[in-house]
This record gives C-alpha cells, sequence and structure tokens, in this order.
C-alpha cells in the first residue's frame, strides 16, 4: 500500500511538473498557436521536464551500477570524488574566462565533463593500488579525492572575480534550467545507453553481485567487465554533470529505496531503478518550483531534503 | 588432472614457495592453519597472481579463457558471502551454468531442469532466497551451484566446518555421489573424514607441500604426531586427537 502510494504521488508531481512554475498555465491556452503559454510550456518546461527525468535514470542507474560492481552501499558516481572533479573542471573553466561555445558545446562545460571523467580515471588507476583491501579503501580514497578537489576549489575562489566565483557557486548546486532540446536529447542517449548496456550485462552482474571471486569462478573476465561498465557510466554520468551540473543524493539512495520496495535480487531492479529514479527527480523539480516560493529551490538541495527524511524512514522502518 | 611445477605466490609475503604434485585421483589437503592450504586451491583457479606452471588436463591455466576454466575447475569457498542477499536458490544455482552459455543470453530450460533437479535432490527451496537459508544451507546450496556448474575439477574448502553432525553426513553422502569423472579435492582440518575418503594425501607445510599417493602411509600415529606436533589415536578406521 505505501509502495502504491509512493509511486502514485512521484507519477501525479511528475505529470503537474510542466503546469507549475512563476506563470500560471492554463489548459486550453496550450492549444492557442503562438500563445506565450504555448511557448513556455514546449520551450521550456517539457524539456525541463525530460532532463529531470533522464537526468534522474542517469544517476539512479550508476548508483546502481557502483554499489553493484563495488559491493559497497554507500558508493556512488559521486562518493568516489567525481562531482568534485567536475565542479573543479569547470571551476577552472571560469576563472580562466573560457566562456566560449564552440560546435555548440560550452567549454565551461567540456571543462566540466573533462574533470568528472578525469577523476574516475584516476579513480580505476589507483583503486589497482587498493582493491585487494576491499571497497572500503576505496571509499577511503573517493573521500580524500573529494577534499583535496573542494581545497583546490577554495583555491580558486581566492583568484576568481566576484562574478566568477557566484558562477561557480550557481554550478555547483545544480540546476535542470535548460535552453532547448539539444540538452535533453544528450541526457536521453546517455540514459538509454547505460539502461541497455545494464541490460545486457545483466548476468554477469548478478554475478559480481555476490562477489568477485564467485563471478570469476562462474568465468567471467571481472576486470574487463569492471572497466567497461565503469567507463561507460562515467561518461554517461560526465555528460549529464557538464549540462546540469552535480545532483546529490539521487544515486545514493534510489537503489536502496527500490530495494525496499521490491526486495528481489539485484538484478531485476535495474528497470525499475531507472524509472523511480526518473521520476524521484521529476517530482523533486516540481516542488522546487511550487508558485508559492519567492525563488526556486536548487534541486539538489530538494533531493536532500525530501530524500534524507524518506530514506531514514526506510532504513529504520526494515524490511 | 591436476599438475604444477615449481607454484610459488602468495599476498604480501609468499605463501608457497617451489611446490610440485602431479595427481589425477581424488585429494585431500591437510596442514595446520596458515599453512598455505587455500592459497594453493586459489591459484589453481587462476585467482591469486603466481609464478611456475599449472596445468588442468593437458592445458596451461593462464591459456584458458575465463569460460573454459569455469568448466575445467571449481572452488567452494568455507562458506557463503554474498553482497546481495536477496537471489533465490533457483537463480543462485543456475549461476553455476554461466560458463556454459553467452555472456547475455538468458539460461536455457535444459538448465533450468537440471538445476531444478539438483536442489531437490539436496532438499533445498527454489524461491527461498539465500541470506534467509541457515549456514549448513548456505553451504549445501554452495556445493549444490558446483554440481551444476559440471567442472572437471572441484575443490572443497574446509566443507565440513559450519556443519552440525546430520549435514556433515549429508555432505559426506553428496560427495559420494559425485560422478567418478569429477576429480575431488577436499581441504579439511577433519582428519576423521580425511581418512574415511581415502583420497590421496597433500601435506602442505613451511611453504611446500608432502604427496602421499596412499593414505595409509600418512594416517599413521608416528606421522601424524610428526606433522600435526600433537598425539593422535587410530582406532576402527576412526582419527581421533587426543587431548592433552
Amino acid at each position: 500500500m505505501a509502495k502504491q502510494l509512493f509511486i502514485f504521488i512521484l507519477l501525479a508531481l511528475t505529470l503537474l511538473s510542466p503546469f507549475i512554475g512563476a506563470v500560471d498555465m492554463q489548459w486550453q491556452s496550450l492549444f492557442e498557436t503562438g500563445s506565450l503559454e504555448q511557448a513556455i510550456f514546449f520551450d521550456l518546461r517539457l524539456p525541463r521536464l525530460l532532463l529531470a527525468f533522464f537526468a534522474g535514470v542517469i544517476l539512479a542507474l550508476s548508483g546502481w551500477l557502483f554499489q553493484t560492481l563495488f559491493r559497497n552501499a554507500l558508493m556512488t558516481p559521486f562518493t568516489l570524488g567525481i562531482s568534485g572533479g567536475a565542479i573543479l573542471g569547470t571551476g577552472i573553466a571560469v576563472v580562466l574566462g573560457l566562456n566560449l561555445v564552440l560546435f555548440g558545446v560550452n567549454l565551461s562545460a567540456l571543462f566540466g565533463f573533462a574533470g568528472a571523467f578525469g577523476s574516475v580515471l584516476l579513480i580505476l588507476w589507483l583503486s589497482r593500488y587498493v582493491s585487494h583491501r576491499g571497497s572500503n579503501a576505496l571509499l577511503l580514497l573517493g573521500i580524500a579525492l573529494s577534499f583535496f578537489f573542494s581545497a583546490a576549489l577554495m583555491v580558486l575562489f581566492s583568484v576568481a572575480t566576484a562574478m566568477q566565483s557566484h558562477a561557480i557557486l550557481h554550478y555547483t548546486m545544480g540546476s535542470l534550467s535548460t535552453l532547448g532540446y539539444a540538452q535533453v536529447l544528450a541526457a536521453a542517449v546517455m540514459a538509454l545507453l547505460l539502461l541497455l548496456v545494464l541490460l545486457r550485462r545483466r548476468f554477469e552482474l548478478s554475478l559480481l553481485a555476490v562477489n568477485d571471486e564467485h563471478a570469476r569462478l562462474k568465468g567471467v573476465d571481472t576486470k574487463r567487465v569492471t572497466y567497461y561498465l565503469l567507463l561507460i557510466s562515467s561518461l554517461a554520468i560526465g555528460v549529464l554533470i557538464s549540462i546540469t551540473g552535480p545532483i546529490g543524493f539521487v544515486g545514493l539512495i534510489i537503489p536502496h529505496v527500490v530495494r525496499k520496495l521490491y526486495p528481489r535480487a539485484n538484478h531485476e531492479l535495474i528497470i525499475p531503478t531507472a524509472l523511480i529514479g526518473g521520476l524521484f527527480l521529476a517530482a523533486c523539480d516540481t516542488l522546487s518550483r511550487l508558485p508559492q516560493l519567492q525563488s526556486e529551490i536548487p534541486i539538489g538541495i530538494v533531493t536532500a531534503f525530501i530524500g534524507g527524511p524518506f530514506f531514514i524512514y526506510l532504513i529504520i522502518k526494515g524490511r | 588432472m591436476i599438475s604444477v611445477e615449481a607454484l610459488s605466490c602468495g599476498y604480501e609475503e609468499t605463501i608457497l614457495n617451489d611446490l610440485s604434485i602431479t595427481t589425477a585421483n581424488n585429494l585431500v589437503i591437510l596442514g595446520a592453519n596458515g599453512a598455505g592450504k587455500s592459497t594453493f586451491a586459489k591459484a589453481l583457479c587462476a585467482l591469486l597472481p603466481y609464478s611456475g606452471k599449472i596445468t588442468l588436463h593437458d592445458h596451461s591455466l593462464q591459456e584458458l579463457s575465463a569460460q573454459e576454466r569455469a568448466r575445467t575447475i571449481t572452488y567452494i569457498p568455507p562458506k557463503l558471502e554474498s553482497y546481495d542477499t536477496f537471489i533465490t536458490v533457483l537463480d543462485f544455482v543456475l549461476m553455476g551454468r554461466h560458463p556454459y552459455k553467452s555472456p547475455f543470453e538468458a539460461y536455457s530450460e535444459k538448465d533450468e531442469t537440471l538445476a531444478r533437479s539438483l536442489i531437490d535432490e539436496h532438499a533445498l527451496e527454489p524461491h527461498n532466497k539465500i541470506g534467509e537459508l541457515s549456514s549448513g544451507q548456505q553451504q549445501l546450496l554452495l556445493i549444490t551451484q558446483a554440481l551444476a556448474q559440471e567442472s572437471k575439477i572441484i575443490i572443497f574448502d574446509e566443507p565440513t566446518a559450519n556443519l552440525d553432525p546430520h549435514h556433515k553426513v549429508a555432505f559426506y553422502k553428496a560427495l559420494q555421489s559425485l560422478d567418478d569423472a569429477t576429480q575431488k579435492v577436499v581441504i579439511t582440518h577433519d582428519l576423521g573424514l580425511a581418512y574415511k575418503l581415502g583420497y590421496e594425501v597433500l601435506f602442505v607445510q613451511d611453504g611446500t607441500a608432502e604427496h602421499y599417493v596412499d593414505h595409509n602411509t600418512f594416517f599413521t600415529k608416528t606421522n601424524l604426531k610428526r606433522s600435526y606436533g600433537v598425539d593422535f589415536s587410530i582406532e576402527d578406521g576412526i582419527v581421533g586427537v587426543v587431548y592433552g
């Protein structure tokens, strides 16, 4: 019952999303060609809803994948310092004044992507030296890396102008506002790619979810599969962060929420995780734009504000 | 058929040093705690980096693909450790069939029939979740999965350590019912079981090992005393430690 209610609320908030915001939206005016409402609906709110959904899919699936591959409930691309790398990359681009758009790609977004992808490669390289000590050692590396990145960002702030500092700060809070369908398309392609790869690899992932040795004894080349999957998900996460900035918490909690809602084997939860992740972020975006608010709440704050207490409730309640 | 020449391996420090053995028969591996019995077993399955030469059924271990290796040899750990505890017994046993299909393909109906009959044979419930089983049932589950895997060589690492007497006997019977073409390797501290099995003995000590083709030459009071440093009694085919 609680399960149906939860999903109903997510769905309702998601469907409400395009009708909520600073401008009141009437059904009828949607069909008036050339009306302001129509433009707001199709050029601003619909792409935003879609971007929120696909971003949620990518974040939740990457969280699920990292937790499975490292067999650690706290592992996500973000706990491994990857968002820190993205923020730092963007910060550097802003401070260097690289606010150019080349071939439709914003250079600072490219730096954000490079930061995210670079930190994945760094983590993979470092993991070779600690992997035999278990996933907690890797988690500690990720935390150390995050602290290092945020310290480096502080150094950047001290050389940045007030305007640049503001731009960096704005980026670190994450945002789903979009300028059209190009970014939605990029996120959608990445979400679909990630989903299809995980589904195709679900048998190997089910073996890896027991433990690494088990998978190897059943004929999985675990090193190759792990690297391949981490690269694909980092590509998706890197592209996403370059569009939306870092949005925390979704990747960490959604796989756990789904597991509590559907107590099944890990590999059967890929599609539920994708769907609930997408709906959750879209629903949070609706809440961030309620008309009663004087200004929009940054999306990362809504996900933590709603998700945190709900997650605590789920942990305490148990199964 | 296992053939090992000058095997050396270990983790941060060397545990096995210049170990050699060749046998096509069933084997029990004995030795003190930390002697390197499990290390040896894991090296045989390519779970550890090693130097030296390991040949299984006339194929160099390093030349086998991951799937070929899994069809040749498998290892059953002393206990089940799984991050995902929601896997059903049926799904878990089916994983034993992974080496026989494309990694992207679903398990066939034939695989499922085999898995179900093995689960039935070992009195397990196909729809139970593996995290809900008792430690004895989990041990039985690991064995059932290995049987589904049909590897030519199966290594059991301390299979009876977590078992009550009832499950110990069940394990012994399961082992006896395995077909003769399967080469069985049993690592154990249970000398009573080792003696009863009557397999060849590999005694691991100080990084190397002694191979006893006839188990009776190992199971003598003087040899046991020399090997383990404590007294043993052997009566009516039962080996027991003498306490104090």
